[in-house]
């Protein structure tokens, strides 16, 4: 019941203004993020934020840890070899729907796959909202408010979870703008799981997609818990119309890389960096 | 499993302050996406508004100074929704916001708030947590008259607060 006591949410904060729209869900998913980090007490300096391009990709600006805002839908390569080279410290990946599955839809997938002990937080409106409204992957159908896609983008929106699923990544949930406490909950989960978590974060765009304000009333918890039986969970994605929120699956399989073992191979390829130098 | 504002006097307590914490935190929020958007009335109107939540908190934290609170998280509190009820919904917000609008919001949370204490008040069965659920219901009613007050002062809402020379969708 007891949090352990030390920084609050806003002292993670880093005081620059974000310069999201008013009504924009991604101040809940910054707050969402600040409050996990208050309760589990992580040190800012043992923190870092990697995002790619795009308006949710503002984020590492905005909390006062280290951050890296890199290049568009390069943000899952950067956290990779970030974590693969700094276990001990939190790595969290954020970045958009056109950012994490059009321009880094590879990365994202691979990502699953690799199973490196990081969390990607992908904040999907399902709009390119710093490019001012476009069909992103994640967009409906028949989504017609952009005069580029003015019958639609008539393709089938991409299921990122669905995606995360067949992928390989061992914790897969969905978060909401509108629910920040259970958002952080889910956060704070996913960052004490051991190996690759996936959450996407529903976060409305007021600006561009104004008719996402009804989410509100859509979105609904799973009406069951999570599963580490992958069949199950593909079931329930399949029968799931994307607005039920809550950790779906989660299974913990080994993670990347794998601890060096100590044989004679490895001491005598040590011996040889040793003697490396830049 | 942690407990209800109406089950003891230091969960009130707890749940009480983080309901002004949570409000006040989330009205400096607006006040700076305004501030960013060079809408300075507005800003004003929410630094203000944030300023009285925090100082509403202060008044919680020095009334229950004598006793311990439990440290919950934030997923762990008991409110009838998602959120602690005075935060203000963000999805009412826009960057076309009009001071009429912006009253309106705030207003739902001043009611929000005095029907969570007015619930507490009812279920409770502890006669001082009563008293002090009624009491601060009293305080959100007070806030609620004031705000209706300031929205009556500004008369007729501009009739053009939603026509944007710049709008956001592309033009081609």
């Amino acid at each position: 019941m007891n949090s352990r006591p030390g920084l609050k949410p806003k002292e993670y904060k880093s005081g620059v203004k974000p310069i999201w729209c008013p009504g924009c869900g991604h101040f809940s998913v910054l707050n969402a993020i600040t409050k996990a980090f208050s309760a589990l007490g992580l040190e800012k300096k043992n923190t870092v934020i990697v995002s790619g391009i795009g308006c949710s990709s503002r984020l590492p600006a905005y909390i006062d840890s280290y951050g890296f805002h890199g290049v568009h839908g390069r943000a899952l390569p950067v956290a990779t070899g970030l974590k693969v080279v700094r276990d001990d410290l939190t790595v969290i990946a954020v970045g958009g729907d056109g950012d994490g599955f059009s321009i880094g839809g590879n990365h994202f997938m691979h990502a699953c796959r690799r199973n490196v002990n990081i969390v990607y937080i992908a904040m999907d409106n399902e709009v390119y909202g710093m490019t001012k409204g476009q069909a992103s992957p994640t967009t409906p159908e028949l989504w017609d408010h952009s005069k580029l896609t003015p019958h639609g983008p008539q393709v089938r929106p991409f299921q990122p979870c669905a995606v995360a699923l067949s992928a390989g990544a061992g914790f897969i949930g969905r978060g909401y703008s509108g629910d920040p406490n259970g958002l952080a909950k889910m956060i704070s989960e996913a960052i004490e799981f051991k190996g690759f978590a996936f959450i996407q974060a529903l976060s409305q765009c007021i600006t561009f997609c104004p008719e996402q304000k009804e989410w509100k009333d859509i979105v609904r918890e799973f009406d069951q818990p999570f599963t580490d039986d992958s069949v199950e969970a593909a079931m329930r994605l399949h029968g799931d119309d994307g607005f039920s929120k809550g950790v779906i699956y989660r299974k913990e399989r080994p993670v990347w890389p794998p601890e060096p073992a100590t044989n004679v191979e490895n001491i005598a390829l040590d011996a040889v960096g040793a003697g490396f130098q830049l | 499993m942690t407990q209800k504002a109406d089950s003891s006097i230091e969960y009130f307590f707890a749940h009480a302050l983080a309901l002004e914490l949570e409000a006040s935190e989330r009205l400096y929020d607006v006040a700076e996406m305004m501030e960013v958007h060079n809408n300075k009335a507005l800003a004003d109107l929410f630094y203000e508004l944030s300023q009285e939540s925090s100082q509403h908190a202060a008044s919680i934290k020095k009334q229950s100074n004598h006793l311990d609170l439990p440290h919950l998280k934030p997923w762990e509190f008991h409110w009838p929704g998602d959120e602690s009820p005075e935060a203000l919904d963000t999805h009412e917000l826009h960057y076309l916001l009009s001071p009429h609008q912006a009253l309106d919001v705030v207003l739902d949370c001043e009611k929000r708030a005095m029907e969570y204490y007015q619930s507490v008040a009812r279920t409770t069965k502890n006669s001082e947590i009563e008293a002090l659920a009624t009491a601060f219901a009293g305080e959100e009613r007070e806030h609620v008259n004031l705000l209706m007050e300031r929205k009556k002062a500004l008369g007729q809402p501009a009739l053009d607060h939603r026509i944007d020379l710049d709008p956001p969708h592309m033009p081609e």
